[in-house]
């Protein structure tokens, strides 16, 4: 596994596994609506049909749609977001989404914040990008940091330079799950500017955020730090059979994954990644 | 000696030309026949027989008026000996690449339906 799998997942098509489904969403137009909408309202596929509503529903949907943002299950308020992100209906589609950027601080629910965030580009580049940006901006006072880290993304994402300078602030956040999000965030938004964070980055006491570090310092595509790459990959080796050590000598397994990332990632590899990207054409 | 070689040219285009229209025709009457084969093996329930003809028919569609229909209606009625969710999968797939918008009713009815549409064989 590799940070560039990681973000590869965040992604994943979850028409991808059943190609009805997927044939239903890339047939189907605004006069199935109804249709699609009985099958939610039946309990039935609810992710995969309410973002086939948010592409070819009329506007009016979003609040069909939106009905579904509390549901028990992250799935379907991950297909609540994206749906969203699709539908042309920004009165209703922004307040929602933000709602489900802000809530949840449990595992499951780093995917519908994530998936609320890329819906929330989607719009802003669509169109009203002041109002997403605004929005996206009074997030980065918030107390959850793992919010603060997709809104800033977001808007970095959006070229608002309060993104960037907040993610590099990120990259030294005590919560190892912010530094790391935040480091891969920074290869979603690549800019010279974030190189010396980056670089600080590989000497992180974790080594997700290390790898991550890696992998985001490929993307900024810049041959020049490949040297720190080689030493990084070699003090990391040495680091991680140090961890190894610990483990033999009775430290838990499950601390040493967590807050030193052992195991996390495939470190040679992604090195030889991030090197390759490094000497790629921008 | 001029007028005799034009003669002769106009002669061979004329051969050539038929030559090549009754190819395409053998050819156009050769793939009717293969749709209408791949169809009745869509009706068989032996999964293998009719799987293999669900994507194979996917390569032919320029006769999507044909195929469409017996797509849709094995999904509508009909069950194989085995990995049905994978038949309808198949099916699916090939309706899509047919860019088969009317079929789109009879597939939410089938996700409606209950009938299993996960892989159980092909992965």
């Amino acid at each position: 596994m590799t940070p560039g799998e990681v973000l590869g997942e965040r992604t994943h098509d979850v028409f991808c596994e059943r190609a009805v489904l997927a044939a239903i969403n890339e047939l189907a137009d605004f006069s199935h609506s109804k249709a699609m909408a009985d099958l939610v309202t039946a309990g039935k596929w609810r992710q995969e049909m309410l973002m086939a509503l948010g592409k070819v529903a009329p506007p009016r949907y979003a609040h069909f749609i939106g009905r579904y943002k509390d549901d028990a299950d992250p799935n379907v308020r991950s297909g609540v977001a994206a749906g969203l992100g699709l539908i042309d209906n920004d009165a209703v589609s922004i307040p929602v989404l933000v709602q489900l950027l802000t809530r949840g601080t449990k595992p499951d629910d780093l995917a519908v914040k994530w998936q609320a965030g890329e819906s929330l580009i989607t719009i802003g580049k669509r169109k009203n990008g002041d109002t997403v940006r605004r929005r996206l901006g009074d997030l980065l006072q918030d107390p959850d940091r793992i919010t603060v880290t997709i809104a800033s993304r977001a808007l970095a994402m959006l070229g608002d330079a309060r993104g960037l300078a907040k993610l590099r602030d990120l990259t030294g956040d005590p919560d190892v799950r912010v530094r790391q999000d935040a480091v891969l965030s920074l290869a979603d938004a690549p800019d010279t500017g974030s190189k010396e964070a980056l670089l600080r980055r590989l000497g992180d006491d974790s080594l997700s955020v290390r790898a991550s570090a890696m992998h985001a310092l490929g993307a900024l595509r810049d041959p020049s730090v490949v040297p720190a790459l080689r030493q990084a990959l070699q003090a990391s080796i040495e680091y991680e059979r140090e961890l190894e050590r610990r483990k033999d000598r009775g430290e838990s397994l499950e601390v040493l994954r967590e807050k030193y990332g052992l195991g996390a990632f495939e470190l040679r590899q992604t090195a030889d990644q991030a090197i390759a990207a490094a000497q790629s054409k921008p | 000696m001029g007028r005799h070689h034009t003669m002769h040219r106009l002669l061979l285009a004329l051969v050539t030309g038929v030559v090549l229209l009754g190819g395409s025709a053998a050819r156009g009457q050769d793939e009717t026949t293969t749709v209408k084969k791949l169809v009745r093996d869509l009706e068989n329930r032996d999964w293998d027989v009719a799987h293999g003809a669900a994507e194979k028919l996917s390569e032919y569609p320029r006769f999507k008026a044909q195929i469409v229909p017996a797509l849709v209606d094995a999904l509508k009625i009909r069950e194989w000996n085995r990995c049905s969710g994978d038949m309808r999968d198949a099916i699916a797939r090939t309706l899509q690449a047919l860019k088969a918008r009317e079929a789109v009713p009879a597939l939410l009815e089938l996700a409606a339906s209950g009938k299993t549409i996960d892989h159980e064989c092909v992965e």
